[in-house]
């Protein structure tokens, strides 16, 4: 369970601090696809970082099965936080098996060498998500929407109590959009103790999500 | 301090670069002429000027930034997602920022110190392995491939330096980046592709 205390987001820099949200107070259940509706430059991101520990609260508190995700050492909150970003900063160069592998980073030795189970996470990603055939490629060769499902197969495979989505539909079009909720949701459902959060700012995935906030 | 863009970074290397010229440019100044002499002929570079206790600290410290740059490995990789990717995997960005800036300026420090700005090596060898081994960009493997053929690199411009049969020897700057300017102008006009 997540629960959101008195959350106040923003920035603070120098002594003057910008506030985006204030004062949220919600509490999401396991198990729940849950959607955060609003129009640009409202705080959906913003929101999203915070609870992903990038940025600190102003004020107030986030809390994953009653551990503060502002307290977690960057390891612990790697367990039990994944997220899929807008912003696509990864090398060109890496193949589609080698993303979603790094996914299993925080399960790993100093090394990063993998185990076997990781190795079988990764392919029971593959299979679930129905990618075999980009596992082989690299990222450079692959379409807006090949890359969003890696992306997502990486946040799945990282295991994590919480997924954050932000915007993980904007690059796609209506049938890979729809596809991909589909995809989500399905592996939301098959463990159940797990639960999604996700930005959107189109009203297609009201379809597809359990509960939804609009800002 | 964080730089977003590396231009910002670019810009700061080549200013602090200046400085540190300006400080070398005034220190000439009031060398004596022998000192002055022995600047030139470290700045040509050289393997061969280093005593067996010279050789000793190079490789301690050698040794302890190697050390530091295996530790970054797992960090390394994670960071080829990107810094808020790396980040959401565990990495703390501040400490592995300094642990990477440490672990170069002791390689890079220590080893000109001993044997002068033997130049172009640093930047064409990582590029060059990159290069002929395509199939990963796993550092478990790129790190050691990088240690190894950069030294390979040195020593086939060192072996040419020498100019077998011939007593004479040529700077060894000269020849590193006579092979290596060239060859980063090839890669550039490569990628471009």
């Amino acid at each position: 369970m997540i629960k959101i205390h008195k959350l106040t987001t923003g920035y603070s820099s120098k002594g003057t601090s910008k506030e985006v949200t204030r004062a949220l107070d919600f509490s999401i259940e396991s198990g729940t696809l849950v959607g955060i509706l609003g129009s640009n430059g409202i705080g959906k991101s913003t929101l999203l970082k915070t609870i992903a520990g990038f940025e600190k609260p102003l004020s107030g508190s986030v809390q994953i099965d009653e551990k503060l995700v502002h307290g977690m050492s960057p390891m612990d909150r790697a367990q039990c936080l994944s997220i899929v970003l807008t912003e696509r900063k990864l090398s060109g160069d890496l193949l589609g098996i080698e993303v979603i592998r790094l996914g299993r980073q925080p399960y790993t030795n100093w090394m990063g060498s993998q185990s076997q189970e990781d190795d079988q996470r990764v392919t029971e990603v593959l299979t679930q998500l129905n990618i075999e055939q980009l596992a082989e490629q690299t990222i450079r060769t692959m379409s807006d929407g090949e890359i969003q499902k890696i992306l997502l197969g990486r946040a799945l495979a990282q295991d994590t109590a919480v997924i954050l989505l932000d915007e993980p539909s904007s690059h796609l079009d209506l049938y890979n959009k729809a596809l991909l909720f589909q995809q989500i949701k399905q592996a939301v459902k098959e463990i159940k103790k797990r639960f999604c959060l996700q930005v959107m700012t189109s009203i297609l995935p009201f379809k597809f999500v359990t509960k939804s906030y609009c800002f | 301090m964080r730089l977003n863009n590396s231009t910002s970074l670019l810009i700061l290397g080549l200013m602090f670069g200046s400085f540190t010229a300006a400080i070398v440019n005034l220190l000439m100044f009031y060398g004596s002429k022998e000192a002055l002499q022995k600047y030139v002929f470290w700045s040509f570079g050289s393997l061969g000027n280093m005593n067996s206790s010279e050789l000793k600290i190079l490789s301690l410290v050698l040794f302890i930034g190697l050390g530091m740059a295996v530790l970054a490995i797992k960090n390394l990789n994670s960071l080829l997602l990107g810094e808020a990717y790396a980040q959401s995997l565990g990495v703390s960005l501040k400490k592995n920022r300094y642990l990477i800036v440490i672990s170069g300026s002791l390689l890079a420090g220590a080893t000109t110190a001993f044997v002068g700005p033997i130049g172009f090596i640093g930047l064409a060898a990582p590029h060059l392995i990159r290069l002929l081994v395509p199939s990963t960009r796993d550092h478990k493997i790129i790190l050691p491939a990088v240690f190894l053929g950069g030294a390979l690199l040195l020593l086939i411009c060192d072996s040419i330096a020498q100019i077998p049969g011939s007593a004479s020897v040529l700077p060894i700057n000269g020849i590193t980046s006579l092979i290596g300017a060239p060859l980063i102008i090839l890669l550039i006009l490569g990628q471009r592709k």
